[in-house]
């Protein structure tokens, strides 16, 4: 009897873990693994770029855990095939070896566990671009809706029209013509991606006239049109006698809220402020949709990727 | 009640009586803990096994949905560099 009051009042104070009841992300094909190369942060999608011939051991590509678990990086064109436990919302570091000779894509895989609660994977995916060196690159990278067109923006410091080659993500890549408008030329998805049957792809294009020559790469994935992703949470600053702390507060589908400092399991946040200027915080559902948001205590300000 | 008390004896799983008993109990309680032992054995065994499986899993995924990618990639870089020369 003393014992089943015991499991009724422990019972009583558990936390109850919320479970987001949305499709997951990786079955909709939304990218939402977090990732960085170079200290730059990206979630999802990302891509940069390298001199060919350089050496691996300049660069810098980690995979943010959540919680504890597993986190996966897989890449046949740069030999990489890495999987690491971490715990804690630890990075996980990719070790890259040796010279780049290639363009490669890292598939990004992190599965992450918490006691009592069902967590679908995230995936991720980060392009990196070997160029010649001296070549001038601009990468971009989109997570469109599969009912979205997007127009993406080539910086192009001249006024004479553009001759563009566009290849990839479809059979009919082709050439076109385009005339600057102040300093960039601007190209839709429309003009290279007509098969929508594509879910993941990657286009480049090359960009070029007598005053200038650049290159492009786009990587793309397409999402299922009725997913949504994580909509931003609400944080406010506030200062006391006691320290600073910003009060957040997430979408009810959110299971944890995680920063430099520790987790709260729960969508409700009081967050003690460092003395840095920047503010991470994380935001993790069951079915893997996350947001990666940066609070700036000099303007007080945040924005968040998603 | 004489009859309640003959049948409790017989259904008695108390601390056995005289030797033969003792040496009993103690063979059976080993051989409970044998078992036992072996379930927890084999159920570890069948988790290291379903853990494997899922691991060769994802690793399988992860790497087809690699070999996608980056064969549009490099379609994509190839097809430029013919158009372009």
């Amino acid at each position: 009897m003393r014992h089943a009051l015991i499991f009724l009042i422990l019972s009583g104070c558990a936390t109850t873990l919320a479970k987001d009841a949305s499709e997951p992300a990786s079955e909709k094909n939304y990218p939402s693994a977090e990732f960085s190369f170079n200290g730059r942060d990206f979630l999802g999608l990302g891509t940069s770029v390298v001199e060919r011939g350089s050496s691996f051991s300049a660069v810098s590509l980690k995979i943010q855990g959540y919680l504890d678990g597993t986190a996966s990086a897989f890449s046949k064109a740069c030999g990489v095939n890495e999987k690491k436990t971490y715990t804690q919302n630890a990075k996980v570091e990719i070790p890259l070896t040796g010279e780049v000779k290639t363009s490669c894509v890292f598939s990004i895989l992190v599965q992450p566990r918490l006691e009592g609660a069902d967590l679908k994977p995230l995936r991720g995916e980060f392009f990196l671009k070997a160029v010649a060196p001296g070549k001038t690159w601009q990468g971009h990278s989109f997570k469109l809706a599969d009912y979205a067109d997007e127009v993406i923006e080539t910086l192009f410091p001249s006024e004479k029209p553009v001759d563009a080659v566009i290849a990839g993500c479809s059979a009919s890549a082709g050439r076109f013509t385009f005339t600057p408008e102040e300093g960039a030329v601007y190209t839709s998805t429309r003009d290279f991606m007509e098969d929508s049957s594509i879910k993941r792809c990657i286009a480049e294009g090359s960009f070029a006239n007598e005053d200038h020559r650049t290159f492009t790469s786009w990587q793309i994935w397409r999402y299922v049109g009725d997913f949504s992703p994580l909509p931003d949470p609400e944080i406010n600053f506030d200062g006391s006698f006691f320290g600073d702390y910003l009060r957040v507060t997430a979408d009810e589908n959110v299971l944890a809220i995680i920063w430099q400092g520790g987790t709260i399991l729960g969508r409700e946040a009081k967050i003690p402020l460092t003395e840095e200027k920047e503010s991470f915080l994380r935001f993790i559902t069951t079915s893997g949709r996350t947001l990666l948001c940066q609070y700036n205590l000099e303007t007080r300000r945040y924005f968040c990727l998603r | 009640m004489p009859e309640v008390d003959t049948l409790l004896s017989l259904i008695h799983l108390g601390k056995p009586e005289g030797p033969v008993g003792t040496a009993g109990f103690i063979t059976l309680a080993l051989g409970l803990i044998f078992v036992y032992a072996n379930i927890v054995r084999t159920r570890k065994e069948l988790d290291r096994i379903e853990e494997k499986k899922s691991a060769l899993k994802e690793l399988s995924g992860l790497a087809k949905e690699n070999a996608s990618a980056e064969k549009s990639q490099k379609e994509a870089e190839a097809q430029l560099e013919k158009m372009e020369s």
